[in-house]
Protein backbone atom coordinates (compact mmCIF):
# COMPACT_ATOMS: atom_id res chain seq x y z
CA UNK A 1 0.00 0.00 0.00
CA UNK A 2 1.42 3.42 -1.11
CA UNK A 3 -0.33 5.13 1.99
CA UNK A 4 2.83 6.38 3.03
CA UNK A 5 3.25 9.36 1.09
CA UNK A 6 6.43 10.55 2.14
CA UNK A 7 8.88 7.38 2.52
CA UNK A 8 11.91 7.08 0.37
CA UNK A 9 10.78 4.15 -1.40
CA UNK A 10 7.45 5.83 -2.31
CA UNK A 11 9.33 8.74 -4.24
CA UNK A 12 11.96 6.09 -5.78
CA UNK A 13 8.46 3.98 -7.40
CA UNK A 14 7.49 7.47 -8.50
CA UNK A 15 10.59 8.79 -10.39
CA UNK A 16 10.40 5.15 -11.84
CA UNK A 17 6.87 5.77 -12.94
CA UNK A 18 7.70 9.06 -14.32
CA UNK A 19 10.33 7.93 -16.82
CA UNK A 20 7.83 5.15 -17.75
CA UNK A 21 5.31 7.22 -18.96
CA UNK A 22 8.27 9.82 -20.28
CA UNK A 23 8.74 6.70 -22.52
CA UNK A 24 5.26 5.63 -23.51
CA UNK A 25 4.81 9.55 -24.35
CA UNK A 26 7.61 9.66 -26.85
CA UNK A 27 6.83 6.40 -28.26
CA UNK A 28 3.46 7.93 -28.39
CA UNK A 29 4.70 10.60 -30.41
CA UNK A 30 6.80 7.98 -32.92
CA UNK A 31 3.38 6.41 -33.44
CA UNK A 32 1.74 10.06 -34.08
CA UNK A 33 4.25 10.81 -36.95
CA UNK A 34 4.06 7.57 -38.40
CA UNK A 35 0.46 7.27 -38.65
CA UNK A 36 0.20 10.41 -40.40
CA UNK A 37 2.15 9.18 -43.42
CA UNK A 38 -0.14 6.05 -43.68
CA UNK A 39 -2.75 6.26 -46.01
CA UNK A 40 -6.23 5.52 -43.34
CA UNK A 41 -8.30 5.66 -46.65
CA UNK A 42 -9.15 9.34 -46.14
CA UNK A 43 -7.56 12.29 -44.84
CA UNK A 44 -10.46 12.88 -41.83
CA UNK A 45 -9.75 9.21 -40.11
CA UNK A 46 -6.29 10.11 -40.26
CA UNK A 47 -7.09 13.59 -38.29
CA UNK A 48 -9.29 11.77 -36.07
CA UNK A 49 -6.61 9.11 -35.05
CA UNK A 50 -3.81 11.75 -34.64
CA UNK A 51 -6.22 13.49 -32.30
CA UNK A 52 -6.83 10.38 -30.57
CA UNK A 53 -3.23 9.65 -29.89
CA UNK A 54 -3.22 13.33 -28.76
CA UNK A 55 -5.86 13.12 -26.33
CA UNK A 56 -4.68 9.64 -24.99
CA UNK A 57 -1.37 11.60 -24.50
CA UNK A 58 -2.45 14.73 -22.74
CA UNK A 59 -4.66 12.55 -20.57
CA UNK A 60 -1.37 10.69 -19.18
CA UNK A 61 0.17 14.13 -18.97
CA UNK A 62 -2.64 15.04 -16.70
CA UNK A 63 -3.03 12.49 -14.53
CA UNK A 64 0.29 11.12 -13.74
CA UNK A 65 2.38 13.86 -14.33
CA UNK A 66 0.26 17.06 -12.85
CA UNK A 67 -0.69 14.10 -10.09
CA UNK A 68 -4.54 14.11 -11.49
CA UNK A 69 -5.06 10.61 -10.86
CA UNK A 70 -5.32 11.42 -7.10
CA UNK A 71 -5.96 15.20 -6.38
CA UNK A 72 -8.44 16.50 -3.83
CA UNK A 73 -11.85 18.13 -4.54
CA UNK A 74 -11.77 20.87 -4.95
CA UNK A 75 -9.68 20.82 -7.58
CA UNK A 76 -11.74 18.56 -9.65
CA UNK A 77 -14.81 20.93 -9.13
CA UNK A 78 -12.98 24.26 -10.54
CA UNK A 79 -12.44 21.69 -13.68
CA UNK A 80 -15.24 21.09 -13.93
CA UNK A 81 -16.54 24.94 -14.88
CA UNK A 82 -12.98 24.57 -16.95
CA UNK A 83 -14.46 21.79 -18.74
CA UNK A 84 -18.27 23.33 -19.51
CA UNK A 85 -16.73 26.82 -20.62
CA UNK A 86 -14.09 25.37 -23.20
CA UNK A 87 -17.30 23.44 -24.56
CA UNK A 88 -19.26 26.31 -24.53
CA UNK A 89 -16.38 27.61 -26.33
CA UNK A 90 -16.30 25.40 -29.03
CA UNK A 91 -20.00 25.37 -29.72
CA UNK A 92 -20.22 29.38 -30.32
CA UNK A 93 -17.73 28.49 -32.64
CA UNK A 94 -19.19 25.68 -33.98
CA UNK A 95 -22.66 27.82 -34.49
CA UNK A 96 -21.09 29.63 -36.94
CA UNK A 97 -21.61 26.98 -39.67
CA UNK A 98 -25.31 27.67 -38.99
CA UNK A 99 -24.84 31.02 -41.05
CA UNK A 100 -26.11 30.79 -44.03
CA UNK A 101 -23.35 33.42 -45.55
CA UNK A 102 -20.51 31.29 -44.18
CA UNK A 103 -21.97 27.89 -44.71
CA UNK A 104 -22.23 28.90 -48.45
CA UNK A 105 -18.85 29.66 -49.60
CA UNK A 106 -17.06 26.55 -47.72
CA UNK A 107 -14.96 25.24 -50.29
CA UNK A 108 -13.40 21.47 -49.87
CA UNK A 109 -9.39 22.85 -49.60
CA UNK B 1 3.76 39.72 7.18
CA UNK B 2 3.97 35.53 6.77
CA UNK B 3 1.99 34.01 4.01
CA UNK B 4 0.01 31.08 5.61
CA UNK B 5 -0.42 27.37 4.49
CA UNK B 6 2.73 27.49 2.27
CA UNK B 7 3.81 23.79 3.54
CA UNK B 8 0.78 22.61 5.53
CA UNK B 9 -2.50 22.08 3.81
CA UNK B 10 -5.21 24.56 4.51
CA UNK B 11 -7.76 22.57 6.81
CA UNK B 12 -10.77 23.37 4.50
CA UNK B 13 -9.22 22.53 1.56
CA UNK B 14 -7.18 19.87 1.65
CA UNK B 15 -4.38 21.62 -0.28
CA UNK B 16 -1.75 24.51 0.14
CA UNK B 17 -2.66 27.76 -0.73
CA UNK B 18 -0.08 27.88 -4.08
CA UNK B 19 -1.60 24.85 -5.56
CA UNK B 20 -5.23 26.13 -5.65
CA UNK B 21 -3.82 29.09 -6.67
CA UNK B 22 -2.33 27.56 -9.98
CA UNK B 23 -5.14 25.16 -10.93
CA UNK B 24 -7.25 28.60 -11.07
CA UNK B 25 -4.50 29.71 -13.16
CA UNK B 26 -4.36 26.63 -15.20
CA UNK B 27 -8.23 26.58 -15.61
CA UNK B 28 -8.12 29.68 -16.77
CA UNK B 29 -5.17 29.35 -19.50
CA UNK B 30 -7.43 25.66 -20.63
CA UNK B 31 -10.25 28.23 -21.49
CA UNK B 32 -7.71 30.84 -23.29
CA UNK B 33 -6.28 27.59 -25.36
CA UNK B 34 -9.44 26.82 -25.83
CA UNK B 35 -10.90 29.38 -27.60
CA UNK B 36 -8.00 29.60 -29.76
CA UNK B 37 -8.06 25.93 -31.06
CA UNK B 38 -11.65 26.21 -31.22
CA UNK B 39 -10.66 29.73 -33.82
CA UNK B 40 -7.67 27.52 -35.30
CA UNK B 41 -10.79 24.71 -36.16
CA UNK B 42 -13.55 27.15 -37.41
CA UNK B 43 -10.87 28.85 -39.76
CA UNK B 44 -9.61 25.14 -41.00
CA UNK B 45 -13.49 24.11 -41.86
CA UNK B 46 -14.08 27.08 -43.16
CA UNK B 47 -10.96 28.46 -45.62
CA UNK B 48 -10.98 31.63 -46.81
CA UNK B 49 -8.46 30.42 -49.27
CA UNK B 50 -6.42 27.01 -50.22
CA UNK B 51 -5.21 25.87 -46.85
CA UNK B 52 -1.48 25.04 -46.94
CA UNK B 53 -0.69 21.50 -45.48
CA UNK B 54 2.23 20.15 -44.64
CA UNK B 55 3.85 23.60 -45.11
CA UNK B 56 5.91 22.71 -41.18
CA UNK B 57 9.35 20.70 -40.97
CA UNK B 58 8.11 17.55 -39.55
CA UNK B 59 11.57 16.44 -37.76
CA UNK B 60 11.52 20.02 -36.12
CA UNK B 61 7.94 19.74 -34.32
CA UNK B 62 8.92 16.00 -33.56
CA UNK B 63 12.06 16.73 -32.05
CA UNK B 64 10.31 19.47 -29.93
CA UNK B 65 7.61 16.74 -28.94
CA UNK B 66 10.26 15.16 -26.94
CA UNK B 67 12.72 17.92 -25.95
CA UNK B 68 9.20 18.73 -24.13
CA UNK B 69 8.30 15.56 -23.12
CA UNK B 70 11.94 14.73 -22.03
CA UNK B 71 11.63 18.13 -19.72
CA UNK B 72 8.39 17.11 -18.33
CA UNK B 73 10.13 14.10 -16.52
CA UNK B 74 13.01 16.36 -15.38
CA UNK B 75 10.78 18.89 -13.67
CA UNK B 76 9.12 16.10 -11.92
CA UNK B 77 12.78 14.48 -11.26
CA UNK B 78 14.12 17.87 -9.92
CA UNK B 79 10.58 17.59 -7.54
CA UNK B 80 11.20 14.38 -6.48
CA UNK B 81 14.97 15.34 -5.48
CA UNK B 82 13.57 18.18 -3.37
CA UNK B 83 11.49 15.93 -1.33
CA UNK B 84 13.84 13.42 -0.72
CA UNK B 85 16.26 16.30 0.38
CA UNK B 86 18.59 15.95 -2.43
CA UNK B 87 19.49 19.33 -2.92
CA UNK B 88 22.43 19.05 -5.94
CA UNK B 89 20.56 16.42 -7.68
CA UNK B 90 17.55 18.89 -7.81
CA UNK B 91 19.48 21.74 -9.00
CA UNK B 92 20.89 18.90 -11.88
CA UNK B 93 17.29 18.49 -13.26
CA UNK B 94 16.41 21.79 -13.16
CA UNK B 95 19.16 22.77 -15.06
CA UNK B 96 18.67 19.56 -17.65
CA UNK B 97 14.85 21.21 -17.63
CA UNK B 98 15.77 24.33 -18.59
CA UNK B 99 18.32 23.06 -21.31
CA UNK B 100 15.33 21.76 -22.82
CA UNK B 101 13.36 24.89 -22.79
CA UNK B 102 16.26 26.78 -24.24
CA UNK B 103 16.82 23.97 -26.89
CA UNK B 104 12.74 24.23 -27.46
CA UNK B 105 12.96 27.99 -28.04
CA UNK B 106 16.24 27.66 -29.99
CA UNK B 107 14.36 25.37 -32.70
CA UNK B 108 11.64 27.55 -33.22
CA UNK B 109 13.24 30.38 -33.93
CA UNK B 110 14.87 28.47 -36.61
CA UNK B 111 11.43 28.12 -37.77
CA UNK B 112 10.06 31.38 -37.58
CA UNK B 113 13.63 33.00 -39.36
CA UNK B 114 12.62 30.28 -42.09
CA UNK B 115 9.02 31.60 -42.17
CA UNK B 116 10.26 35.23 -42.57
CA UNK B 117 12.45 34.04 -45.70
CA UNK B 118 9.86 32.37 -47.25
CA UNK B 119 7.79 34.38 -49.47
CA UNK B 120 4.25 33.30 -51.17
CA UNK B 121 2.94 35.89 -54.74
CA UNK B 122 -0.70 35.72 -55.59
CA UNK B 123 -0.91 36.66 -59.09
CA UNK B 124 -3.56 38.44 -61.01
CA UNK B 125 -5.02 35.44 -61.82
CA UNK B 126 -5.22 33.07 -58.61
CA UNK B 127 -2.31 31.27 -59.18
CA UNK B 128 0.03 30.91 -56.58
CA UNK B 129 3.78 30.54 -56.75
CA UNK B 130 6.12 30.34 -53.36
CA UNK B 131 9.79 30.20 -52.84
CA UNK B 132 12.71 32.16 -51.91
CA UNK B 133 13.65 35.93 -53.00
CA UNK B 134 17.09 35.61 -54.82
CA UNK B 135 19.49 37.09 -52.64
CA UNK B 136 17.02 37.99 -50.01
CA UNK B 137 15.70 41.00 -51.86
CA UNK B 138 13.05 42.49 -54.19
CA UNK B 139 14.03 45.79 -55.38
CA UNK B 140 12.87 48.44 -57.49
CA UNK B 141 15.23 50.84 -59.26
CA UNK B 142 15.03 53.95 -60.24
CA UNK B 143 17.82 55.75 -62.05
CA UNK B 144 18.59 58.97 -63.40
CA UNK B 145 16.70 60.91 -60.38
CA UNK B 146 17.03 64.10 -60.85
CA UNK B 147 15.09 65.70 -58.16
CA UNK B 148 13.95 64.66 -54.37
CA UNK B 149 10.90 66.29 -52.84
CA UNK B 150 11.32 66.65 -48.84
CA UNK B 151 8.03 66.62 -47.23
CA UNK B 152 6.93 68.39 -44.44
CA UNK B 153 3.63 67.53 -43.33
CA UNK B 154 2.98 69.65 -39.82
CA UNK B 155 2.92 68.47 -36.78
CA UNK B 156 -0.24 67.05 -35.86
CA UNK B 157 -1.03 65.87 -32.24
CA UNK B 158 -2.49 62.34 -32.47
CA UNK B 159 -4.46 61.07 -29.91
CA UNK B 160 -4.37 62.02 -26.26
CA UNK B 161 -1.04 63.97 -27.52
CA UNK B 162 0.29 61.21 -29.19
CA UNK B 163 1.48 61.33 -32.55
CA UNK B 164 1.50 57.75 -34.75
CA UNK B 165 3.78 57.38 -38.00
CA UNK B 166 6.28 59.75 -38.91
CA UNK B 167 4.81 62.92 -39.67
CA UNK B 168 7.73 64.31 -42.41
CA UNK B 169 11.11 63.27 -44.23
CA UNK B 170 13.77 61.41 -42.44
CA UNK B 171 16.93 60.63 -43.75
CA UNK B 172 15.96 56.69 -44.19
CA UNK B 173 15.52 56.89 -48.00
CA UNK B 174 19.41 58.26 -48.21
CA UNK B 175 20.79 54.71 -47.62
CA UNK B 176 19.24 53.38 -50.86
CA UNK B 177 21.13 55.46 -53.22
CA UNK B 178 23.86 53.10 -55.05
CA UNK B 179 25.50 55.72 -57.53
CA UNK B 180 25.99 59.17 -57.14
CA UNK B 181 26.49 61.41 -54.34
CA UNK B 182 23.73 63.03 -51.99
CA UNK B 183 24.45 66.12 -52.90
CA UNK B 184 21.60 68.92 -53.90
CA UNK B 185 20.42 72.45 -54.41
CA UNK B 186 18.41 74.05 -51.91
CA UNK B 187 15.31 76.12 -53.12
CA UNK B 188 17.53 79.21 -51.58
CA UNK B 189 20.37 77.79 -54.03
CA UNK B 190 22.54 77.02 -51.96
CA UNK B 191 24.23 73.48 -52.57
CA UNK B 192 24.78 70.94 -49.59
CA UNK B 193 25.50 67.76 -48.60
CA UNK B 194 22.09 66.02 -47.32
CA UNK B 195 22.33 64.26 -44.21
CA UNK B 196 19.73 63.57 -41.43
CA UNK B 197 20.75 66.96 -39.82
CA UNK B 198 20.10 69.01 -42.94
CA UNK B 199 16.59 67.20 -43.52
CA UNK B 200 15.86 68.43 -40.67
CA UNK B 201 16.61 71.80 -41.06
CA UNK B 202 15.18 72.25 -44.10
CA UNK B 203 11.71 70.91 -42.50
CA UNK B 204 12.45 73.48 -39.73
CA UNK B 205 13.04 76.11 -42.03
CA UNK B 206 10.05 75.30 -44.77
CA UNK B 207 7.84 74.85 -41.54
CA UNK B 208 8.60 78.54 -40.10
CA UNK B 209 8.24 80.16 -44.08
CA UNK B 210 6.97 83.33 -43.72
CA UNK B 211 5.77 85.50 -46.56
CA UNK B 212 4.93 88.78 -47.63
CA UNK B 213 5.34 88.83 -43.06
CA UNK B 214 2.39 86.04 -42.69
CA UNK B 215 3.41 82.52 -41.77
CA UNK B 216 2.86 80.39 -45.16
CA UNK B 217 4.65 76.79 -44.11
CA UNK B 218 5.62 74.60 -47.13
CA UNK B 219 4.14 71.41 -47.65
CA UNK B 220 7.04 70.35 -49.17
CA UNK B 221 10.72 71.29 -50.23
CA UNK B 222 12.02 70.89 -53.76
CA UNK B 223 15.80 69.77 -53.80
CA UNK B 224 17.73 68.99 -57.63
CA UNK B 225 20.01 67.02 -57.53
CA UNK B 226 23.60 68.27 -58.65
CA UNK B 227 24.08 64.44 -60.59
CA UNK B 228 21.69 62.02 -61.36
CA UNK B 229 21.19 59.41 -58.91
CA UNK B 230 20.24 55.84 -59.00
CA UNK B 231 17.86 54.11 -56.21
CA UNK B 232 17.60 50.70 -55.43
CA UNK B 233 14.65 50.77 -52.72
CA UNK B 234 13.25 47.68 -51.18
CA UNK B 235 9.90 47.25 -52.89
CA UNK B 236 7.83 47.33 -49.31
CA UNK B 237 9.54 50.71 -48.99
CA UNK B 238 7.61 52.45 -51.37
CA UNK B 239 4.05 53.83 -50.39
CA UNK B 240 3.84 53.98 -54.28
CA UNK B 241 5.46 54.54 -57.37
CA UNK B 242 4.87 55.17 -60.97
CA UNK B 243 7.19 54.96 -63.57
CA UNK B 244 8.77 58.21 -63.34
CA UNK B 245 8.04 58.65 -59.56
CA UNK B 246 8.47 57.01 -55.93
CA UNK B 247 7.02 58.04 -52.86
CA UNK B 248 8.21 56.77 -49.57
CA UNK B 249 5.91 55.63 -46.87
CA UNK B 250 6.68 59.04 -45.24
CA UNK B 251 5.82 61.47 -47.59
CA UNK B 252 9.65 61.66 -49.72
CA UNK B 253 9.13 61.42 -53.15
CA UNK B 254 12.23 60.80 -55.79
CA UNK B 255 11.59 61.53 -59.81
CA UNK B 256 13.55 59.43 -61.89
CA UNK B 257 12.98 56.68 -64.33
CA UNK B 258 11.74 53.27 -63.06
CA UNK B 259 14.25 50.83 -64.98
CA UNK B 260 13.61 47.56 -63.28
CA UNK B 261 11.07 46.45 -60.61
CA UNK B 262 11.37 42.38 -61.11
CA UNK B 263 10.90 39.96 -58.76
CA UNK B 264 13.35 36.99 -58.60
CA UNK B 265 12.62 34.30 -56.87
CA UNK B 266 14.03 30.50 -56.34
CA UNK B 267 10.45 28.85 -56.79
CA UNK B 268 9.66 25.75 -54.45
CA UNK B 269 6.09 25.40 -54.74
CA UNK B 270 2.80 26.51 -57.15
CA UNK B 271 -0.98 25.83 -56.05
CA UNK B 272 -3.40 26.76 -58.67
CA UNK B 273 -6.50 25.30 -56.20
CA UNK B 274 -7.83 29.11 -56.14
CA UNK B 275 -8.29 28.84 -60.54
CA UNK B 276 -11.12 26.08 -60.12
CA UNK B 277 -14.86 27.25 -59.62
CA UNK B 278 -16.28 25.89 -56.50
CA UNK B 279 -18.88 23.81 -58.53
CA UNK B 280 -16.49 22.07 -60.69
CA UNK B 281 -16.96 18.50 -61.42
CA UNK B 282 -15.13 17.42 -63.79
CA UNK B 283 -11.00 16.88 -62.96
CA UNK B 284 -10.25 16.85 -66.60
CA UNK B 285 -11.44 20.18 -67.79
CA UNK B 286 -9.72 21.25 -63.81
CA UNK B 287 -6.76 20.51 -65.07
CA UNK B 288 -7.12 22.29 -68.70
CA UNK B 289 -8.18 25.31 -66.49
CA UNK B 290 -4.80 24.95 -64.61
CA UNK B 291 -2.75 24.54 -67.89
CA UNK B 292 -3.86 28.21 -68.34
CA UNK B 293 -2.54 29.69 -65.27
CA UNK B 294 -0.88 32.70 -65.31
CA UNK B 295 1.95 30.75 -63.62
CA UNK B 296 3.27 29.49 -66.87
CA UNK B 297 3.60 32.56 -68.06
CA UNK B 298 6.60 32.71 -65.27
CA UNK B 299 7.55 29.18 -65.05
CA UNK B 300 7.82 28.30 -68.89
CA UNK B 301 6.48 25.24 -71.41
CA UNK B 302 8.71 22.65 -69.57
CA UNK B 303 7.29 23.23 -66.02
CA UNK B 304 3.93 23.41 -67.86
CA UNK B 305 3.97 19.58 -69.31
CA UNK B 306 5.60 18.08 -66.56
CA UNK B 307 2.98 19.83 -64.70
CA UNK B 308 0.16 18.18 -67.00
CA UNK B 309 1.82 15.05 -66.74
CA UNK B 310 2.01 15.20 -62.93
CA UNK B 311 -1.58 15.63 -62.51
CA UNK B 312 -2.82 13.12 -65.12
CA UNK B 313 -0.63 10.69 -63.21
CA UNK B 314 -2.38 11.74 -60.19
CA UNK B 315 -6.09 11.92 -61.37
CA UNK B 316 -4.88 7.71 -62.71
CA UNK B 317 -3.58 7.21 -59.19
CA UNK B 318 -6.85 8.19 -57.60
CA UNK B 319 -9.26 6.11 -60.15
CA UNK B 320 -7.19 3.02 -59.26
CA UNK B 321 -7.06 3.67 -55.91
CA UNK B 322 -10.72 5.28 -55.11
CA UNK B 323 -12.61 3.63 -57.71
CA UNK B 324 -15.70 4.75 -55.66
CA UNK B 325 -15.35 8.40 -55.35
CA UNK B 326 -15.17 11.61 -57.43
CA UNK B 327 -12.15 13.01 -57.32
CA UNK B 328 -13.62 16.93 -56.98
CA UNK B 329 -14.96 16.55 -53.85
CA UNK B 330 -11.88 14.32 -52.00
CA UNK B 331 -9.56 17.40 -50.11
CA UNK B 332 -7.02 15.01 -50.46
CA UNK B 333 -7.08 14.75 -54.49
CA UNK B 334 -7.31 18.68 -55.20
CA UNK B 335 -5.00 19.10 -52.54
CA UNK B 336 -2.22 16.84 -54.49
CA UNK B 337 -3.41 17.17 -58.11
CA UNK B 338 -3.23 21.56 -58.34
CA UNK B 339 -0.61 21.95 -56.17
CA UNK B 340 2.88 20.85 -57.25
CA UNK B 341 6.64 20.91 -55.49
CA UNK B 342 8.58 22.80 -58.14
CA UNK B 343 12.13 20.74 -56.56
CA UNK B 344 14.65 19.86 -58.68
CA UNK B 345 16.57 16.65 -59.28
CA UNK B 346 16.67 13.91 -56.48
CA UNK B 347 14.82 16.67 -54.04
CA UNK B 348 12.13 16.67 -56.48
CA UNK B 349 11.54 13.20 -56.99
CA UNK B 350 11.31 12.81 -52.92
CA UNK B 351 8.79 15.54 -52.44
CA UNK B 352 6.36 14.94 -55.83
CA UNK B 353 4.11 12.32 -55.31
CA UNK B 354 4.95 12.09 -59.30
CA UNK B 355 6.25 8.43 -60.81
CA UNK B 356 10.25 9.68 -60.36
CA UNK B 357 10.34 9.05 -64.29
CA UNK B 358 8.13 12.16 -64.64
CA UNK B 359 10.69 14.60 -63.10
CA UNK B 360 13.72 14.30 -65.93
CA UNK B 361 16.16 15.83 -62.58
CA UNK B 362 19.27 16.57 -64.49
CA UNK B 363 18.09 18.58 -67.70
CA UNK B 364 15.84 20.53 -65.14
CA UNK B 365 18.69 20.83 -62.85
CA UNK B 366 20.87 22.17 -65.51
CA UNK B 367 18.53 24.43 -66.78
CA UNK B 368 18.06 25.99 -63.67
CA UNK B 369 21.58 26.39 -63.47
CA UNK B 370 22.45 28.26 -66.69
CA UNK B 371 19.62 30.22 -65.55
CA UNK B 372 20.47 31.54 -62.24
CA UNK B 373 24.26 31.87 -63.35
CA UNK B 374 26.44 32.77 -60.37
CA UNK B 375 25.97 29.45 -58.54
CA UNK B 376 27.92 30.38 -55.33
CA UNK B 377 25.84 33.23 -54.61
CA UNK B 378 23.31 30.45 -53.77
CA UNK B 379 25.04 27.81 -52.50
CA UNK B 380 24.57 29.01 -48.96
CA UNK B 381 20.95 29.06 -48.62
CA UNK B 382 20.89 25.48 -51.01
CA UNK B 383 17.86 27.24 -52.48
CA UNK B 384 19.01 26.68 -55.69
CA UNK B 385 18.07 23.28 -55.55
CA UNK B 386 14.27 25.33 -57.22
CA UNK B 387 14.36 26.98 -60.36
CA UNK B 388 14.96 30.62 -60.60
CA UNK B 389 11.80 32.54 -61.76
CA UNK B 390 11.29 36.05 -62.59
CA UNK B 391 7.61 37.41 -61.84
CA UNK B 392 6.28 41.20 -63.22
CA UNK B 393 5.43 43.83 -61.11
CA UNK B 394 2.12 44.04 -62.99
CA UNK B 395 1.36 40.10 -62.60
CA UNK B 396 1.69 40.21 -58.74
CA UNK B 397 -1.70 40.86 -57.11
CA UNK B 398 -0.48 40.34 -53.65
CA UNK B 399 2.95 39.23 -51.95
CA UNK B 400 4.23 38.50 -49.03
CA UNK B 401 6.58 36.58 -46.33
CA UNK B 402 5.02 33.81 -44.26
CA UNK B 403 3.91 36.24 -41.84
CA UNK B 404 0.22 36.54 -40.44
CA UNK B 405 -0.68 38.71 -43.30
CA UNK B 406 -0.22 36.09 -45.82
CA UNK B 407 -3.22 34.14 -44.92
CA UNK B 408 -5.34 33.14 -41.67
CA UNK B 409 -3.05 29.77 -41.49
CA UNK B 410 -0.28 31.90 -40.64
CA UNK B 411 -2.33 33.85 -39.03
CA UNK B 412 -3.71 31.19 -36.71
CA UNK B 413 0.11 29.24 -36.93
CA UNK B 414 1.90 32.41 -35.46
CA UNK B 415 -0.97 33.12 -32.74
CA UNK B 416 -0.70 29.62 -31.32
CA UNK B 417 2.56 28.94 -31.30
CA UNK B 418 3.52 32.74 -30.08
CA UNK B 419 1.66 32.55 -27.31
CA UNK B 420 2.79 29.14 -26.38
CA UNK B 421 6.27 30.29 -27.13
CA UNK B 422 5.91 33.14 -24.12
CA UNK B 423 4.56 30.05 -22.19
CA UNK B 424 7.52 28.48 -22.50
CA UNK B 425 9.86 31.84 -22.12
CA UNK B 426 7.91 32.17 -18.46
CA UNK B 427 8.54 28.74 -17.45
CA UNK B 428 12.10 29.50 -17.92
CA UNK B 429 11.87 32.65 -16.00
CA UNK B 430 10.28 30.61 -12.72
CA UNK B 431 12.82 27.70 -13.08
CA UNK B 432 15.58 30.25 -13.47
CA UNK B 433 14.26 31.51 -9.89
CA UNK B 434 14.27 28.75 -8.52
CA UNK B 435 17.10 27.60 -9.51
CA UNK B 436 18.83 30.91 -8.29
CA UNK B 437 17.35 31.54 -5.51
CA UNK B 438 16.27 28.18 -4.42
CA UNK B 439 18.59 27.32 -1.79
CA UNK B 440 17.27 30.46 0.47
CA UNK B 441 13.86 28.99 0.90
CA UNK B 442 15.27 25.38 0.99
CA UNK B 443 17.64 26.37 4.06
CA UNK B 444 14.62 27.63 5.67
CA UNK B 445 12.11 25.15 4.94
CA UNK B 446 12.97 22.53 1.86
CA UNK B 447 9.26 21.19 1.35
CA UNK B 448 8.41 24.98 0.52
CA UNK B 449 11.00 25.14 -1.88
CA UNK B 450 9.39 21.87 -2.82
CA UNK B 451 5.83 22.62 -2.97
CA UNK B 452 7.09 25.57 -5.15
CA UNK B 453 8.68 23.60 -7.44
CA UNK B 454 5.63 21.84 -7.74
CA UNK B 455 3.50 24.33 -8.85
CA UNK B 456 6.12 25.25 -11.10
CA UNK B 457 5.49 21.96 -12.89
CA UNK B 458 2.36 21.94 -12.45
CA UNK B 459 2.83 25.19 -15.22
CA UNK B 460 5.14 23.16 -16.67
CA UNK B 461 3.30 20.42 -17.53
CA UNK B 462 0.19 22.79 -19.12
CA UNK B 463 2.85 24.18 -21.85
CA UNK B 464 3.71 20.30 -22.63
CA UNK B 465 0.13 19.45 -22.43
CA UNK B 466 -1.04 22.64 -25.20
CA UNK B 467 2.20 21.40 -27.21
CA UNK B 468 0.75 17.59 -26.97
CA UNK B 469 -1.86 19.30 -29.26
CA UNK B 470 -0.23 22.09 -31.35
CA UNK B 471 2.12 19.20 -32.70
CA UNK B 472 -0.07 16.67 -34.57
CA UNK B 473 -2.37 19.91 -35.29
CA UNK B 474 -0.42 22.25 -37.35
CA UNK B 475 2.27 19.93 -38.58
CA UNK B 476 0.46 16.17 -39.46
CA UNK B 477 -3.06 17.48 -40.33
Amino acid sequence: MAHDHDSPEYFAKQSKTIWKIGGILGLATIFTVWIATVDLGSHELNIGVGLLVAIVKASLVALIFMHLKSEKGLVYKVLLFTVVFVIGLFFLTWLGFADPLISKVIQNY
Amino acid sequence: MEIPYTVKARPDTGLYNAKIGVWLFLASEVMLFGGLFSAYIFLRLAPEGPWPVGVLKVHWGFINTLVLIFSSVTVLQAWLALKTRKFNQFRMWMLATLACAAGFMGIKSVEYSDKFHHYGVLMQDGSNIEGHLVDNKYNVTFENVKSVSLSTKPQESGLFGITFGTLASDAKFLKYITKGEPKFKTPAGEEIFLDSAGIKKLIKEARENVEDGKPKPLAAVQLTALEPLTFEVPEGKFFDYTATKGVFHDGTAIDGQMTHDTMHMHADKIDLRRLIPADEQDPERAIQTVLKADVWKVLGDEWKAKYHEYATGQLKHFHEHHPDQKPMHSGDFTRHTFTMSLALGEEGAKHAAAPAALLDGKSLTAAAEAKSGEGEHHAAGGHHDYPEVAIKKGDIAFYSNFTPKYGNYYAIYFTLTGLHGLHVLAGMLVMTHFLLFGKRIYDKDPEHLANRVEVGGLFWHFVDLVWIFLFPLLYLM
